[in-house]
Order: C-alpha cells, then structure tokens, then sequence
C-alpha cells in the first residue's frame, strides 16, 4: 500500500518536472527579423516580439493597439513581426504572410499587413483570396512584376516556414502571442494591459 | 485480491474511474506543459473572471486536474477525488453554458490547451459523459483500487 502511494507521489513529481521543464525552456537563439518588420527606434524601453496571423481576428485587434501605443508614445516601443500562420485553421493565412513579406520587400509591409488586417473578413474566408490579395497590391502601390517574382522564389515561403518553425519552439500554441521584454503575453488584452503597466514605469523621456 | 469475482458494479465503477481519470490527467497535462498565460487568455475569453483570476486559475487547474486524474487513475482516495472532478466539471459546465447563452465568441474552450479547439457545445456534451464517468467512479469506483487492494466495490 505505502509502495503504491510513493509510486504516485513519483508519477506525479515525474509529470511535474517534465511539465516545468517543457514550458520553461526558452533557450534557442531567435531568427533575426528583416528589418521591413521591424518597426520603432532601436533604442526604446519595450521591445516587442509578435508572432502573428495575418487571418486571425485576435491579431488584428492586437496590430491596431500596438499602432495606438506607437503613435502615442514614439519612443516607447520596438516591435518585431513574426509569422505564425496557423494554415489548419485559416486557409489563407500562409498566402498573406507571403504577400505581405512580398510587399515588405517593396517597402510597404506596414500598408499591406494594415489592408490585410483591416479587410480581413472579406479575404479570410473567401474562395480565391489571391484575387484580393492583387488589389490590396494596386491599393498599396506594388509593382506587380516585382510581387509575382517575390511570391515565385523559394527563399519568400522558406522565411515564413522558419518564422514557424521558431514559433513551434518557443511553444506558441495560440495566435498572437507576444514577448515583451522576454515575457510572454497571449492575446490582445494581456499586450495592452502590460504595455499599459510598463509605461507607467518608463521614465517620460524614453515614451 | 480477496474477495471473489468482482460484480457488475465494480466494473462500471472501474470504466468510470478509468475514463474521468484518463480525461482529467490527460487535460491537466496538456495544460500544464503548455505556457500558462495561453490557457489564461483561454479563460479570459469567457469574460466571467477577471484577469488577475483568469492567470490564477491558469496556474491552478492543470495541476489539480493532474492530481485528481492520477488519483483516480490508481484509485486512491477514489470518493473525495471523484467528488472534487464532479464539482470541477459542474463548473466547467457553466461556464460553457454561459458563453453558450451569451453567444460568445469562444473558438477553443481551453479544456484541452491551445492543440485542440473544440466548440463550446461540443465540449458541454463531452463533459456530461465525463460528469457520468466521474459519478461512477464515485459510487462504484474502489474496485480494484490501491486504496482497497481488493476486486469488491466496498
């Protein structure tokens, strides 16, 4: 009996420990983020890293409160974009990240990925949102050649599929996900909340 | 094993056991391996706790829902930990029905961390199969339990 109840006690410190283990670790080097989706001055107090999905309506929430917060204090933050299409889910989220990436090689990831976000009903469930995709493109001022060459070479899905490949092991589970500063934050509201607490704490002159 | 041959009952009482066992160890550990402030803002999304509780449970649950599945798994203190997984579904049911009632929003419950999204409906159907797994392994459920070391229900 007492040799049965130790042997729980031991599955269930066993269980513990992997669990800690698995969650904690956090040890792998980050891919570098192409300067394209890298927004805010280099030296500001918060520094963001989003690992986001062009499809998810969460995101969208999320990429508007980070503009706000970027408007409102300009020297506060540093984001960098992360693709985390989650493709089971969002047929077309793969695709965006590739036009997106595209566009953020003509130097318009910003005005795209905002169109994206901002139509995002319309395109995410829609039959064939490449045909949308292209507007948005005419919308933001792409040269067309140059987005069809991008969205062709290998290297453009490769970046998007290691971006995922770095989510996977960080354990992101759900999109967006953020790490300020290092800590991790999941969803909108988590973000804003301590984005909020933190610029109560960052002296006036670096907001 | 003394006792004699188990009955009917003790086997009922073992499936229950087995399977609100199996489903609570199974949720706790997906969960507890899973970074906390994921099942967080699975909470958060019912929009009945707060954020500071919503984390607080996050902490909690998986790790009582681990216990309570190994508890019951093995059979120890079968009644008290088929008890406690009763109350904890009742509650996850009205949460469900909440979110249900209110047309919320809810794309993945939580129940099972991030992996795994099924609608708020479907969950409040699978949890009343594990609510009648847990009440067997309440009445029935010390039949080839640690606790006993016997095949008999009592």
């Amino acid at each position: 009996m007492k040799k049965k109840k130790l042997l729980i006690v031991a599955a269930a410190v066993l269980a513990a420990g992997a669990a800690a283990l698995s969650r904690g670790l956090d040890i792998f080097p980050q891919r570098e983020v192409p300067p394209y989706r890298t927004f805010g001055p280099e030296e500001a107090p918060v520094k963001v890293a989003e690992y986001s999905d062009l499809s998810c309506p969460a995101c969208a929430a999320a990429w508007t409160g980070l503009e706000e917060t970027a408007r409102k204090y300009p020297k506060y933050l540093r984001v960098e974009f992360k693709h985390y299409p989650l493709a089971s889910v969002h047929r077309w989220s793969f695709d965006a990240a590739l036009y997106a990436d595209c566009a953020g090689q003509q130097g318009r990831f910003k005005e795209y990925a905002g169109l994206l976000f901002t139509n995002q009903k319309d395109w995410s469930r829609a039959e064939n949102a490449p045909e949308q995709f292209g507007r948005y493109a005419d919308l933001a001022g792409l040269e067309r050649g140059a987005l069809d060459a991008c969205l062709a070479a290998p290297e453009t899905a490769e970046a998007v599929r290691l971006d995922m490949a770095e989510g996977d092991r960080r354990k992101i589970g759900s999109t967006p996900t953020f790490f300020v500063n290092g800590k991790r934050f999941v969803g909108p509201a988590q973000l804003m909340r301590q984005l909020q607490y933190l610029a109560i704490t960052v002296k006036p002159e670096n907001l | 094993m003394s006792g004699g041959r188990p009955r009917g009952k003790a086997w009922l009482g073992l499936l229950g056991r087995t399977l609100a066992g199996g489903v609570f160890a199974y949720a706790g550990f997906i969960k507890a391996a899973a970074p906390v402030e994921e099942f967080a803002y699975a909470i958060e999304s019912y929009r009945i706790l707060s954020p500071f509780l919503s984390l607080a449970a996050a902490y909690i649950l998986p790790w009582a829902e681990l216990l309570l599945g190994l508890l019951l798994l093995a059979g120890l203190y079968t009644k008290p930990a088929a008890a406690a997984a009763g109350a904890l579904l009742v509650g996850f049911e009205g949460f469900l029905l909440s979110v249900i009632i209110r047309k919320i929003p809810v794309t993945s419950c939580g129940c099972f961390g991030a992996g795994v999204s099924s609608s708020p409906p479907t969950e409040f159907a699978l949890n009343l199969l594990t609510l009648a797994a847990s009440y067997l392994a309440w009445k029935y459920g010390r039949a080839f339990a640690a606790e006993t070391g016997t095949l008999q229900s009592k």
